[in-house]
């Protein structure tokens, strides 16, 4: 039924308009800001829980942004209904901490494959199946990142479940860590992974499961080889970053396909 | 354990110690849009707290003692990470109110479970203890919500239940996601139904996890919204009333709180 709403994010087949391309931040609030940073006249569609909606215009081109929450059980149920609702192009954008010394804040970093600190991943495929983004898509937001000359990188994101734990952050409350994840840094460091953030290995091997394409970028916000606290500065300079390669990106990938001219 | 200053407001959930005025007993829902209703119905006084992200809190009174009312989003991970910052700015004792897929046959729409524990079947919990530790509920908060409930005569069942990482397993599967995997999760409904697992939600084995590995206090009481076994579309057919859904919690809650004060406090 072309007007029937999906229960999480409220959203129906006849409010998306057709639109293939979904972007996925994590905060609501977040979503607002892409939306009309997109399209001036962007759309507010729905609000519920904590996903905020919004349809913007490319050039004829409908680009739905969605904001997920944080996490890999909020953005894998998201994509589930996104995809019901015909969405083809899944680009998550968030913010992450970066273990790599040459990477700075507010640096963009790409996604080529996730590592699955996640529990949900566990639940459909087996542990060897790689979180694998799709090239294409990422290849248009590179091509976006480098046409504005943003400082950008490829390279292997672990998503955790955790903002602790998982991404070995020591100040928690109990300040302490299982014997599993003592030391874990560092050995993510020697296998060589990129970053930490929350969602990508649950959206990178749902796409694959779906049949859809996704790629994920994210902004350097903490240089975790300094630093277990986020960046103000950082994050200022990320959004400006992420904002670009959105966009660039999102008209690279349009004329690739021949949605746009 | 760590103690944030008075004053500081902590990242993800945007509020201070200060902010809750020293509260110690906390509410955690799923969904935003229930908290100032909650809240308002709780205590006509309630005072909005803060808002970011999927936190929205609120502080209400209750015998006398300040307690928080906040959303965590969906899922485990952001209730971990919501988990961790109140710990941090003093809150100890965590009343959970959440949605649940009934597994037993004998389960309907609208019947309360009182978790006292749950399979530990999503991330989050992994990174804070190894599979062998019990996501357990406090002993005197659930003798607390339990004699509350006896008090009011509201129908509840006390047993041990699921939390998984994925919207409720689902039975008849109708689109190609859930398709994928509904041979699997049949199995495992089956199995769990034979282990008298009363029903399945999004987040409390991390939550009890958590707590345990703390040294806090934490409960469950979750709502049946729909039931893993019947013969429809399951999650877009969910239907109850918010109505009555906030006049059993506001009826309940506060009535357990007090007597948990009253026993433990």
């Amino acid at each position: 039924m072309i007007n029937e709403k999906q229960y999480l994010t409220q959203l129906s087949e006849e409010m998306v308009e057709g639109a293939k391309y979904a972007v996925l931040p994590g905060d609501p609030k977040r979503a607002k800001d892409l939306a009309f940073m997109l399209d001036p006249n962007a759309k507010f569609l729905a609000f519920n829980r904590q996903h905020g909606s919004y349809l913007a215009d490319i050039q004829g081109c409908k680009v739905l942004i969605v904001s997920t929450g944080m996490g890999c059980p909020a953005i894998s149920a998201t994509t589930v209904e996104l995809h019901k609702l015909g969405l083809q192009f899944f680009i998550r954008l968030g913010t992450s901490g970066t273990i790599r010394e040459e990477i700075e804040l507010g640096d963009i970093c790409f996604t080529r494959a996730a590592i699955k600190l996640d529990g949900i991943s566990r639940e459909y495929i087996e542990e060897g199946f790689p979180a694998v983004a799709s090239f294409s898509l990422t290849e248009s937001f590179i091509k976006g990142a480098k046409s504005e000359n943003i400082p950008c990188h490829l390279g292997l994101t672990a998503s955790s479940d955790t903002f602790w734990p998982g991404q070995e952050r020591h100040d928690n409350y109990s300040g302490y860590l299982i014997k599993e994840l003592q030391g874990a840094m560092a050995e993510w460091q020697a296998l060589n992974v990129a970053n930490f953030e929350m969602e990508a290995s649950a959206l990178l091997a749902l796409a694959t499961v779906l049949d859809v394409k996704a790629a994920c970028f994210c902004g350097i916000i903490a240089k975790r080889t300094a630093s277990e606290v986020p960046s103000h500065e950082g994050k200022r300079l990320a959004q400006l970053h992420w904002e670009k390669t959105l966009k660039a990106g999102l008209i690279v990938d349009m004329k690739k396909r021949g949605f746009i001219k | 354990m760590k103690k944030a200053e008075v004053n500081e407001v902590l990242y993800h959930i945007g509020f201070s110690t200060e902010m809750i005025e020293h509260a110690e007993y906390a509410i955690l829902l799923d969904d935003i849009k229930y908290v100032e209703r909650l809240a308002k119905s709780i205590d006509k006084n309630a005072k909005f707290v803060a808002e970011n992200r999927e936190y929205l809190s609120y502080l209400v009174e209750i015998n006398g003692e300040k307690v928080v009312i906040v959303s965590t989003g969906f899922g485990a991970p952001p209730l971990g990470i919501g988990i961790e910052e109140m710990a941090m700015v003093g809150l100890k004792k965590y009343i959970r109110l959440g949605e649940a897929g009934a597994i037993q046959y004998n389960l309907n729409v609208g019947d309360i479970i009182v978790s006292k524990g749950s399979i530990r079947k999503e991330g989050t919990s992994r990174h804070y203890a190894p599979m062998n530790y019990p996501a357990a509920a406090s002993f005197e908060l659930t003798q607390a919500i339990r004699a509350a409930a006896e008090e009011i005569k509201m129908e509840h069942r006390v047993g041990i239940t699921a939390t998984v990482d994925t919207l409720w397993p689902v039975a008849n599967a109708n689109n190609l996601f859930d398709r994928i995997n509904a041979e699997k999760y049949d199995e495992t409904l089956t199995k769990w139904r034979k282990e008298k697992i009363l029903c399945v939600d999004n987040a409390i084995s991390a939550l009890f996890t958590m707590c345990n590995v703390f040294g806090l206090e934490s409960a469950a009481i979750l709502d049946i919204v729909l039931r893993n076994f019947d013969d429809r579309d399951v999650i877009n057919g969910i239907s109850y009333s918010e109505e009555e859904r906030i006049a059993k919690w506001s009826k309940l809650v506060p009535l357990a709180l007090t007597k948990y004060m009253q026993m433990w406090g």
